[in-house]
């Protein structure tokens, strides 16, 4: 489905659901969100199918487990002594996580299967198999996962009505590519009936031409250059690599951050309010206030569900009880962190692809967190002696800003680059062979870029990156707009949209041409 | 009246997109290119109510029919109603325009294969022709027309992407253009190329001297699978253009414009077009004449008088328009003029007796196809594993024989002779032996006195199979 047919789509829907009676309008938001599935394409139905009824009928055996062992306590209080009470208890926990293991291995393995079944089997010199990778199958498991894990966890009571649950897993604006919500904080608000507001239409709207600029206009704009010489990076020196890496940071942050304003505003059409997921990275002072303010919700989910679990578990208990003796408390106390952040990192870079770039990607990032946390003593040293004056200046702030910056586009060579050796090399060329003759030789209107482009993509940049700043220091853009007096709202508006209008790249496909539909 | 918040604020938002459409609108019609003829061309289209004869189609029409001397000759008033690479959705939108203020008593489609390639209308067809539409109902059928054919929904929409006006003045031109269009192609004459002008009816005069002959060296006779049948979806769109000539009361006539015959000669493949123009104009009642098989007593020889790979100059365009004259005359008086055709493409070919262009490649046997037919394939491949081996070929009638010249240029131009003239297509030498220098073909019919020479020049690299 394109981008248009997507916008048209979910206008047409927020107009159906506001004429819909209040008591149906959750059916027909799980209806509509089945149509655009289907319409994206039908033989991916089955798969979400499966997780939603799975993760549905797990929570809910895991759900009746625990309420039958408490009313089995209850009634049994005077009979059963407190060993047997803890006999009963532990049987519960295991009767439990029998299923919940059950759901959660068939979920990550159909996922695993068919997003890792042919990487593997092309590492071992087999054809690879043409399997199909359903759109957004990743977000809606980890959805899916994340609320398993909390009605196992007790966080709450699961879903009675499996029509409901479907709805949650399958919310259509999120489905492609997030932001991966939690139960508590979005199931209430699908089935809650929402009153037309005019200020959801033009909030929403808002957001969904702002996401719509970043998408069409800046990343998909930039997208030639990035996979000309990412793709052909051994024709390139190191000074157009440089380049096309700034290039993939816009076009990524613009494509991903872009599909999810567009998201968040159709789904504030609905009145329906979805997490954040960027928070402006590129104004991020380390490597891991990034990872708090990029792709957010999986961060979220890898925190909750994977870096505390693993840090709170008895081995790492264990080891950081055992360095505390060797190298300190300090270093004790930092441990567990560090591996967790090694190994979530890990985890991230083989969820992109089971690929030598990506694993070194995640490493490069989980190694560069686990350093920063084992060295905070250090940090905290030598920004007391520095002074507050130092720390707390704008120069300084702008220092960490743009160290960090550097830090994160040194991993993006081992994201986008085709191989890991292909990563090395484009690495290698940027500081040891730049060939700036390639800067003024042409070459840069030869990689798919005319001199327009440029322009449109400077003057984008430019306005993103104000928008950013005012953005970062608290104004509140969309109320500051809505709020401006009609004629230069009007005026405003207007050119903003014909400038957009004018210079969005057309494409479509099944993901609405999303980088991380695929995923 | 109770004031509903609601409804109010939809209302001024229906009316804040309201004024976004107009934006796009006046984007479309004045923030963007305009083709100045095509622009005269429907001004003075739809400033007219006296056309008798139309001729519907696109430059093939514009350069070649002179509007003038077909009026003096048929004795009806005569437009060229013509859009550049205008295809099928074109001529029919540019028809209904026509018919608003005139009605012809005749309508004649030009055509040639190349319309037939694709049911597709450009959108450089469309840009020139949308903005100016008088008829909204004909704007929307002509925009869904052809969006639907190739899904360039909001291309089509927004005009004002792919043809924006570049700079303040090309915006200025084309409003000039759309609101004084003869007074602004006074001024912009003064700019133009000085050897075209528009003659009013539609008409563009080209008076240059250069001729395409350069460019005819590169029509090769390709290999191509590629078939020129005329698509359903075509003759759908043939049928509906002659039922809306029949319904405002005029008769409808398809002329196929005589292309270059090197194209015929190069691409075999115009023949199933023409055969099956011919049975489905027979089958469906319309008068079909095909100039591309128009007898030398009819059309001489026109291979002179093309400027560019289509296009011909002024000359041969009132040659072309003479002998159109003669034929529309005669089938309205009733008479059978087909003795002036050949009946298709073979019988062309077997009374053409000359050479059209001549070439000559170097023999590469890792590639399927070297540009030369009728070799001996076996003979080829086994001098190849010894000599550098060049084949010569050239576009020529069925019955032609050629024969080849093969000879050396240095860097400083002089010539030396390599093989002299004879039925031999290739030419074989010591491996390398000619890097670096240029080989030149000659190719002329054999056993025919004071036969035209064709010559072709081939940079010989060095050679890496």
């Amino acid at each position: 489905m394109s981008l248009f047919t997507l916008i048209a789509f979910a206008f047409l829907c927020a107009g159906a659901y506001y004429l819909c009676p209040d008591r149906f309008k959750w059916m027909l938001l799980l209806l509509v969100s089945y149509l655009y599935y289907a319409y994206c394409g039908i033989s991916a139905l089955p798969f979400i199918a499966l997780t939603t009824l799975s993760t549905w009928g797990g929570a809910l055996i895991i759900g009746r487990i625990g309420e039958k062992s408490k009313a089995e306590l209850k009634a049994k209080k005077a009979e059963l002594d407190a060993a047997a009470k803890k006999a009963l208890k532990a049987q519960t926990k295991k009767k439990q996580r029998i299923v919940f293991w059950a759901v959660l291995l068939l979920n990550f393995g159909v996922l695993a299967l068919l997003k890792y079944t042919s990487p593997v089997l092309e590492a071992f010199g087999r054809p690879a198999l043409n399997l199909l990778l359903p759109l957004g199958i990743s977000f809606y498991t980890f959805q899916s996962m994340g609320y398993l894990i909390d009605v196992s966890n007790g966080k709450y009571a699961p879903e009675k009505n499996p029509a409901k649950f479907a709805l949650f897993v399958s919310f259509f604006p999120q489905l492609i590519q997030g932001p991966i919500a939690r139960f508590d904080q979005l199931a209430a608000q699908l089935t809650t009936p929402h009153r037309f507001e005019i200020t959801n239409i033009h909030r929403g709207a808002l957001l969904m031409l702002w996401g719509f600029f970043k998408k069409k206009v800046i990343a998909d704009r930039a997208l030639p250059l990035v996979s000309e010489v990412f793709g052909n990076q051994g024709e390139y020196g190191g000074a157009v690599i440089a380049i096309a890496v700034l290039f993939y940071s816009l076009q990524q942050y613009c494509d991903f951050s872009g599909g999810i304003d567009l998201v968040t505003g159709i789904a504030e059409l609905f009145g329906i309010r979805l997490a954040p997921n960027f928070k402006r990275p590129y104004f991020s002072v380390s490597l891991g206030d990034f990872w708090r303010r990029w792709h957010i919700s999986l961060g979220a989910w890898m925190r909750d569900y994977v870096f505390y679990p693993f840090a709170l578990t008895k081995p790492v208990s264990n080891l950081s009880k055992a360095a505390k003796k060797r190298f300190g408390q300090d270093f004790s106390r930092a441990l567990p962190a560090a591996l967790g952040n090694i190994l979530v990192f890990l985890l991230v870079g083989i969820w992109h692809g089971l690929t030598g770039n990506y694993v070194l990607w995640g490493l490069y990032n989980g190694l560069i967190l686990a350093m920063s946390a084992l060295l905070e003593p250090l940090y905290k040293r030598t920004n007391d002696r520095l002074g507050e004056r130092i720390v707390s200046s704008r120069a300084f702030y702008v220092w960490r800003v743009l160290r960090t910056f550097i830090i994160v586009n040194i991993g993006w060579y081992f994201d986008r680059a085709l191989r890991a050796g292909d990563a090395f090399a484009m690495l290698s060329k940027t500081f040891f062979a730049p060939a700036v003759s390639q800067l003024t030789d042409g070459t840069l209107l030869s990689l798919g870029l005319a001199a327009n482009d440029y322009t449109i993509l400077a003057i984008s940049t430019v306005l993103l990156f104000a928008v950013s700043i005012l953005q970062e220091r608290g104004m509140r853009i969309r109320e500051r707009v809505l709020s401006l007096p009609a004629l230069p709202r009007v005026i405003l508006l207007y050119a903003f949209m014909y400038f957009v209008m004018a210079c969005f790249v057309g494409n479509s496909d099944a993901g609405a041409g999303f980088m991380y539909a695929i995923f | 009246m109770k004031k509903h918040p609601n409804l109010c604020a939809l209302a001024r938002l229906a009316l804040f997109l309201l004024g976004f459409v107009l934006l796009l609108v006046f984007a479309n019609t004045h923030l963007i290119q305009t083709d100045t003829i095509a622009r005269l061309t429907i001004y003075e289209m739809q400033q007219r109510d006296d056309i008798e004869l139309a001729l519907v189609g696109s430059s093939i029409v514009r350069d070649h029919f002179n509007a003038q001397m077909i009026t003096e000759k048929t004795g009806l008033e005569t437009f060229c109603a013509t859009i550049p690479t205008a295809s099928m959705p074109t001529s029919i939108a540019l028809t209904k325009e026509l018919m608003r203020t005139n009605s012809p008593e005749w309508v004649v489609m030009v055509t040639e294969p190349y319309n037939f390639q694709t049911v597709k209308e450009s959108t450089e067809a469309y840009y020139k022709l949308a903005p100016f539409l008088s008829d909204p109902a004909n704007l929307l059928e002509y925009y869904l027309r052809t969006a639907s054919e190739d899904y360039t929904y909001l291309d089509r929409l927004m005009m004002f992407r792919g043809f924006g006006a570049t700079s303040i003045s090309d915006a200025l031109k084309t409003i000039s253009l759309r609101y004084f269009p003869k007074q602004a192609y006074e001024r912009l004459k003064l700019t133009m190329d000085p050897t075209v002008s528009y003659q009013g009816g539609g008409f563009l005069h080209h008076e240059t001297d250069e001729r395409a002959d350069e460019a005819f060296k590169t029509v090769i006779r390709e290999h191509s699978d590629y078939y020129y049948y005329i698509f359903d979806r075509s003759k759908e769109q043939i049928l509906e253009l002659k039922q809306l000539c029949e319904e405002n009361g005029a008769k409808f006539m398809i002329v196929v414009y005589p292309n270059h015959i090197a194209h015929s000669m190069a691409e075999p493949n115009f023949a199933p077009y023409n055969d099956d123009l011919r049975r489905f104009c027979e089958e469906t009642g319309i008068p079909c004449y095909n100039f591309s098989f128009a007898k030398p007593e009819l059309l001489p020889d026109m291979r002179g008088y093309f400027y560019d790979l289509y296009h011909m100059v002024g000359e041969g365009a009132d040659i072309l328009s003479n002998a159109f004259c003669d034929i529309f005359n005669a089938h309205r008086r009733g008479e059978d003029v087909s003795h002036l055709f050949y009946y298709n493409t073979w019988q062309l070919m077997q009374e053409a007796d000359y050479i059209t262009n001549a070439w000559v490649t170097q023999y590469d046997p890792a590639q399927a196809w070297n540009k030369a037919w009728n070799q001996d394939e076996a003979l080829i491949r086994e001098l190849a594993e010894t000599y550098d081996v060049f084949l010569a070929d050239c576009n020529r009638g069925s019955n032609v024989q050629p024969e080849y010249r093969f000879a050396a240029l240095s860097q400083d131009g002089s010539e030396s002779l390599l093989q002299d003239y004879s039925p031999q297509t290739y030419f074989t030498c010591a491996p390398g032996a000619l890097d670096g220098r240029t080989l030149r073909i000659y190719a002329r019919v054999s056993g025919k006195e004071n036969t035209e020479e064709h010559w072709y020049d081939l940079p010989i690299q060095e050679y890496t199979p």
